[in-house]
C-alpha cells in the first residue's frame, strides 16, 4: 500500500510540470533595430522597429515597452476596426541588417492579439504588430539608443540582470525602481473572451524643465522643511514607451509646465502616430528644455521628483565644494546625517514634445488602470532617450528596475546619469559619487 | 538560449517505483549492519525485490559523474540499506534502523589528476588536423573538508532513534563538488583554467517504521553553493590569429562565500525480509527552480586581452571588482537502489545502482554586468556566455562484499563501475569523464561499546578518452557573425549552445585517489 502511495505521489509530482508554455529563443547579443521617423518627415530617431516573419512577408513590428499587449495581425487590415481577437501564435523577430534580415529572436506559443496597429511616426511607417510588455516582462531587456541616426539602435534580450542596486550604482548606473502598471481590470473584463494581461507598463517619475545645473555654480541654500519649496520644475508621471518617438504630454501637463494649448489643438500641425491609438492623434508640437527621470516612490513622505533632483544637486554641490567650505544644507540632513541622493537621469536639451488632448485615446489608454486622482501625464519616447542606454529589468526584482546610463562621451548638458549616492555621512567612509574622486565626510551646515 | 515557460523535466523519463508486496517482520536491530543482521531470516520475496531493483535499473538509460561525490559517508560501508546517519544521503528510510543516539564525522582526501593532450590544429582555422601542436597539460585537484566554505568530502551528522518507530537526524555533507586547476597558460585555457565548485547540503532526516519490515524516510535539506570558475575567452575567435594569447580575455568569477540556499529533498523506502534488505531512494535537484542553481558571482573580474583599449575595466569607476555576474546551471536528481543479502552471519553481499540524471546539466550560462560607459561590450568582451557541457545520464554500479570475521572488525571490498556523464564528443578540460572503474577497500574497527572507526581507500581509473570529432567548433563564431547572427543558421545554433569555442579534440586521462576516514560514536 505504501509503495503504491509512494509511486502515486512520485508520478503526481513528476507530471505536475508537464504542461507546455511559451518558448523563447534568443542569444543575448544586440539586435539591430530600425527607427521610425519622430514626426512626418522628421529624423529616424523615433519608435524602435524590427521585422517580423509572417509567411513569406516580413512586415515591420514595433517594439513598444509602453504597450500592455503584443499583437500580430493576420491578413489585410480593413478600414473598419474589427473586434480584437486573441490567439496563440509566434513572433519571429528579424533583425535589420544591410544585407539580410536574420532571425534574431523567436517567441513561440505566446498570446497575441489580432489587431491592426496602424502607423507609427508617420503614415508611411505601417506596422503589422507590436512586441509589447506582456512578452518583454519575461526578460531583462536592454536598449541602446544612439543620438546619431546613422548608428543603429539595438535591443538585447537577457534572462536576468544579476547585479544589485548598490553594485550598479557603484558602476555608474542610475537605477530606478519602477512600479509596473497595467490595465489589468480592463483587460480581464473580457466579455468576448480576451485573456487578461499582466502589469508591464513602466512608469517613471520625472521633473520637467528643471534649471540647468553645474557644481561650479553658486550654492543653493535650503532650510529645514524647505525641501519642496526649493524645488524647481514640474513633477510629471510618464510612461516609458519605445513605440513612440517624441515626448508626449497631455494638454494639462503642458499647461502645468507653463505652456499654452491652442484651440483647436493641433490645427495645421503634424499628427502624432502612436501604436497605442488606432487613429492619428492631433498634436501641438513644442519643445521641453530638460527632463530629469528620478528614482522614488509615490508615498506620502516622498517630496516629488523635482525636490529629489534639487536635493541631489545640492548634495553634489556640497561634495564637489567641500574643500571650499561646502556643507550639507539643513533640509538635506536628518538625524545629523545627510540623506541619500536619489538616482536620476537628466537629459536635454530642447526635446521635441507632442501635446495631445487629455481625452485622446493615448492618454485615456495610459490612465485606464490608474486610480482616480493619479494621472499619467504622457509618454517618454525613444527620441527623448537618444544618447542613452538602458535596461528594463522586469525579472530580478518583484517591482522591476530601470537601469540607465549615458552613451560614452556624452556631455553633461545632454545626458547625465547620477547613481544613488548612499550614506554620505558614514564616519570614515569614502565613496565615489557624482563622478567625483573618492570623498569623505562633509560637514552639516548650521541651522 | 532557449527558455521554456515550463520545462517538462520529468516528462520524458518517468520511471515509477515498482509496486511490490510487503511482508511484516518484527524487531529491527541496530548497527553495525553485520551484527544487526545476524538473525533468523526468510526469503520469500527476495527474488521479487531483486527483480524490482533490476527493472528500475534497466528501465532507464545509464550515473555518478564528474560532479557528484560517489562516496558520501564512509567509503566501503554506506549504502541505501545501511542504518546509520549516512542514510540521510543514501536513503533516509534506513534511518529507521537507528537505535539510540549516534554521531558521525567523516573526512575524505580526494586527489584528482587529469592529463590533456590536445590534438594538433590547423594554424589558419583552429580546426583539428593541422601542424600547430600543444604541450601536454596537467590538471590537479585536491578535495578535503578542512576548508572554508566547508567541504567537500566531509560528513557530519547526529541523530537518534525515538520511541522505537521514529528516527531523527541532521547531517551536513557535500553531494556535488568539482575541483581542478590547470596551469595559467595551458592549452586548456579556453575551456578551463581552474574550477572549485561545491554544494554543501544541510539536511534533516526523519524515518518512520511503518511496519516491522518497512520504513519510509524523508530528508528535506538546504543546498549552499559556492563557486569559483576561471577560463579564457578568445575575443578573436574565427579570426586570422588562432588561439592567440594576446586576444584572450580572462574571466575569473567567484562567489563571495556560500550563497543563499536552495531547497532539495531526499526520500526513500527501506524493506527487509529474511536475509534481504532493499532500499530505494530519490534525491531531488534543487526545488522550485526547475533544478537550476543560481550563483551570484560577486567577486568577478574580467581582464581584457592585451589587444583591448584598456587593461583595467575598473579604472573608470575607481573600485575593484567592478563586474557583477550570475552563473546558472542545473544539478541532477538521483535515483538510488540498493540490495543487501546477508549471506551468512559474517558475510554480506551488497549491490548498489545509482542513476544520476546528468542529462539536465547541459550548459552553464553566465551573465555579466560591467561598469557603465564603454564597459564590457565596448571593449569587445561578451557579457553573456554559454559554456556547453552536454552531459548525459550516468549509471553508477557497484558490487560489495562485507566480511566481519570478528565482532570488533569488519572489512569490505567494492568494485564500482561508472558510465560516462559526458559523451565523447563533449569532453573538454572542464568536463573530463569516461567509463570509470574503481576498486575500493575499507576496514572498520569497533573500539569498546561506543566507538567505531572506519578507513577506506579507492582508486578511480578512467579509461582514457580520445576525442576525435569535438563538438566545439571555433569556426562557428565567425560563420555565425557572417550569417548576421541568424538564429536559424547552424553556425549560430552552435554558438548559442556554447559550442563555438576552440576545439577540445585530443586525449584525456584521469586518475583519482580517495582516502576516507569515518568515526561513529553511539551513545
Amino acid at each position: 500500500m505504501f509503495a503504491r502511495l509512494f509511486t502515486t505521489l512520485s508520478l503526481v509530482f513528476a507530471f505536475a510540470g508537464c504542461s507546455q508554455g511559451p518558448v523563447f529563443e534568443y542569444d543575448s547579443l544586440p539586435i539591430d533595430l530600425q527607427r521610425a521617423p519622430t514626426t512626418p518627415g522628421g529624423p529616424a530617431l523615433g519608435a524602435t522597429l524590427a521585422r517580423v516573419r509572417t509567411g513569406a512577408d516580413t512586415p515591420l513590428l514595433v517594439i513598444d515597452t509602453g504597450s500592455l499587449l503584443s499583437s500580430l495581425h493576420r491578413g489585410v487590415c480593413s478600414a473598419a476596426t474589427p473586434e480584437p481577437v486573441a490567439y496563440t501564435g509566434d513572433i519571429q523577430l528579424l533583425g535589420v541588417s544591410q544585407t539580410s534580415m536574420p532571425l534574431r529572436a523567436a517567441f513561440r506559443g505566446v498570446t497575441l492579439f489580432d489587431i491592426c496597429p496602424g502607423a507609427v511616426g508617420d503614415v508611411s511607417t505601417q506596422v503589422a504588430g507590436v512586441l509589447g510588455g506582456d512578452i518583454l516582462l519575461n526578460f531583462s531587456v536592454a536598449f541602446a539608443l544612439p543620438r546619431v541616426p546613422a548608428q543603429p539602435a539595438t535591443m538585447t534580450i537577457y534572462g536576468n540582470l544579476p547585479a544589485s542596486d548598490s553594485d550598479l550604482a557603484a558602476n555608474g548606473y542610475a537605477v530606478m525602481r519602477i512600479g509596473l502598471r497595467g490595465s489589468t481590470e480592463a483587460a480581464t473584463a473580457s466579455a468576448n473572451g480576451l485573456p487578461g494581461l499582466p502589469s508591464s507598463r513602466v512608469v517613471l517619475r520625472v521633473c520637467a524643465n528643471p534649471p540647468a545645473f553645474s557644481p561650479d555654480g553658486p550654492a543653493q541654500t535650503c532650510q529645514a522643511g524647505e525641501v519642496e519649496l526649493q524645488a524647481s520644475g514640474t513633477n510629471l508621471l510618464l510612461a516609458l514607451s519605445t513605440g513612440h518617438g517624441p515626448l508626449v504630454l497631455s494638454a494639462s501637463a503642458w499647461q502645468r509646465l507653463g505652456g499654452q494649448v491652442p484651440a483647436p489643438l493641433g490645427a495645421g500641425e503634424p499628427a502624432l502616430y502612436s501604436p497605442l491609438a488606432t487613429d492619428p492623434i492631433p498634436a501641438h508640437w513644442v519643445t521641453v528644455s530638460r527632463l530629469a527621470l528620478v528614482d522614488g516612490d509615490s508615498g506620502d513622505a516622498w517630496p516629488g521628483a523635482c525636490a529629489e533632483l534639487a536635493r541631489g544637486r545640492r548634495i553634489e554641490w556640497t561634495l564637489a565644494n567641500q574643500n571650499n567650505g561646502g556643507c550639507f544644507q539643513p533640509c538635506d540632513v536628518s538625524g545629523g546625517v545627510a540623506l541619500p541622493a536619489a538616482a536620476y537621469l537628466e537629459i536635454g536639451s530642447d526635446m521635441p514634445a507632442a501635446v495631445v488632448s487629455d481625452t485622446s485615446d493615448l492618454i485615456s489608454n495610459l490612465n485606464e488602470d490608474f486610480p482616480s486622482g493619479a494621472q499619467v501625464d504622457g509618454v517618454i519616447g525613444a527620441e527623448t532617450l537618444a544618447g542613452t542606454s538602458f535596461e528594463i529589468d522586469y525579472v530580478s526584482q518583484s517591482q522591476g528596475r530601470w537601469v540607465a546610463a549615458c552613451e560614452p562621451g556624452a556631455d553633461r548638458q545632454t545626458c547625465w546619469a547620477s547613481p544613488r549616492c548612499y550614506g554620505l555621512s558614514s564616519s570614515g567612509q569614502k565613496q565615489m559619487c557624482f563622478g567625483l574622486a573618492p570623498l569623505g565626510l562633509a560637514p552639516n551646515c548650521p541651522q | 538560449m532557449v527558455d521554456g515557460g515550463l520545462r517538462p523535466r520529468y516528462c520524458e523519463h518517468l520511471n515509477a517505483v515498482d509496486n511490490f508486496d510487503m511482508g511484516t517482520r518484527k524487531g529491527f536491530p541496530n548497527p553495525p549492519a553485520m551484527v544487526r543482521h545476524r538473525q533468523s531470516r526468510r526469503a520469500p520475496h527476495a527474488a521479487r525485490f531483486l527483480m524490482t531493483a533490476a527493472l528500475l535499473a534497466g528501465a532507464a538509460p545509464a550515473l555518478a559523474g564528474p560532479l557528484d561525490d560517489p562516496h558520501v559517508g564512509s567509503l566501503g560501508f554506506s549504502s541505501p540499506t545501511t542504518g546509520d546517519l549516512t542514510a540521510v544521503y543514501w536513503n533516509p528510510a534506513a534511518l529507521g534502523m537507528l537505535q539510540g543516539n549516534q554521531f558521525m564525522f567523516g573526512a575524505s582526501l580526494r586527489s584528482t589528476h587529469v592529463t590533456v593532450d590536445r590534438a594538433p590544429i590547423d594554424p589558419t582555422t583552429g580546426l583539428p588536423g593541422g601542424t600547430s601542436v600543444f604541450p601536454s597539460a596537467s590538471g590537479h585537484g585536491l578535495e578535503q573538508p578542512m576548508a572554508w566554505p566547508p567541504g567537500p568530502a566531509g560528513f557530519l551528522g547526529v541523530g537518534a532513534g525515538v520511541a522505537r518507530r521514529f528516527a531523527l537526524a541532521i547531517a551536513a555533507y557535500t553531494p556535488f563538488s568539482q575541483k581542478l586547476s590547470f596551469g595559467v597558460a595551458t592549452p586548456t585555457r579556453y575551456h578551463l583554467v581552474s574550477v572549485d565548485s561545491r554544494q554543501l547540503a544541510l539536511v534533516t532526516g526523519l524515518a518512520i517504521e511503518l511496519t516491522d519490515s518497512l520504513q519510509v524516510g524523508v530528508a528535506p535539506g538546504l543546498l549552499f553553493s559556492y563557486g569559483h570558475l576561471v577560463f579564457d575567452e578568445d575575443t578573436a575567435l574565427g579570426g586570422p590569429s588562432v588561439e592567440d594569447p594576446n586576444t584572450a580575455a580572462r574571466y575569473d568569477l567567484a562567489t563571495d562565500g556560500t550563497q543563499a540556499p536552495s531547497y532539495f529533498v531526499v526520500g526513500g523506502i527501506h524493506f527487509r525480509r529474511a536475509a534481504w534488505e532493499v532500499g530505494l531512494a530519490y534525491s531531488s535537484a534543487p526545488l522550485g527552480s526547475g533544478g537550476t542553481v543560481k550563483l551570484a558571482m560577486e567577486r568577478s573580474q574580467v581582464t581584457p586581452p592585451a589587444t583591448a583599449g584598456t587593461s583595467d575595466l575598473c579604472s573608470t569607476v575607481g573600485h575593484s571588482p567592478c563586474v557583477s555576474s550570475e552563473m546558472r546551471y542545473h544539478l541532477p536528481d538521483i535515483f538510488t537502489a540498493g540490495v543487501t543479502w546477508h549471506a551468512t552471519s559474517h558475510l554480506d553481499a551488497v549491490g548498489i545502482v545509482r542513476w544520476v540524471r546528468y542529462g539536465e546539466y547541459d550548459r552553464i550560462t553566465i551573465r555579466l554586468v560591467g561598469p557603465s560607459g564603454t564597459g564590457l561590450l565596448g571593449n569587445g568582451l561578451p557579457d553573456q556566455l554559454v559554456l556547453y557541457r552536454g552531459f548525459q545520464d550516468s549509471w553508477d554500479l557497484r558490487a560489495r562484499l562485507v566480511h566481519a570475521p570478528l565482532r570488533w572488525f569488519r572489512w569490505s571490498g567494492t568494485l564500482r563501475m561508472e558510465t560516462s556523464a559526458v559523451p565523447e564528443a563533449n569532453v573538454n578540460a572542464a568536463a573530463v569523464d569516461g567509463l570509470k572503474l574503481e576498486p575500493a577497500l575499507a576496514t572498520e574497527f569497533t573500539l569498546g561499546r561506543h566507538l567505531r572507526i572506519a578507513a577506506g581507500y579507492a582508486l578511480t581509473w578512467m579509461i582514457p578518452v580520445t576525442v576525435g570529432n569535438s563538438v566545439f567548433n571555433p569556426a562557428a563564431a565567425a560563420a555565425c557573425a557572417q550569417a548576421a547572427y541568424d538564429l536559424s543558421s547552424p553556425a549560430c545554433q552552435t554558438r548559442q549552445a556554447g559550442q563555438a569555442l576552440p576545439t577540445a579534440a585530443g586525449s584525456y586521462k584521469m586518475l583519482q585517489h580517495t582516502l576516507a576516514l569515518m568515526t561513529t560514536v553511539s551513545f
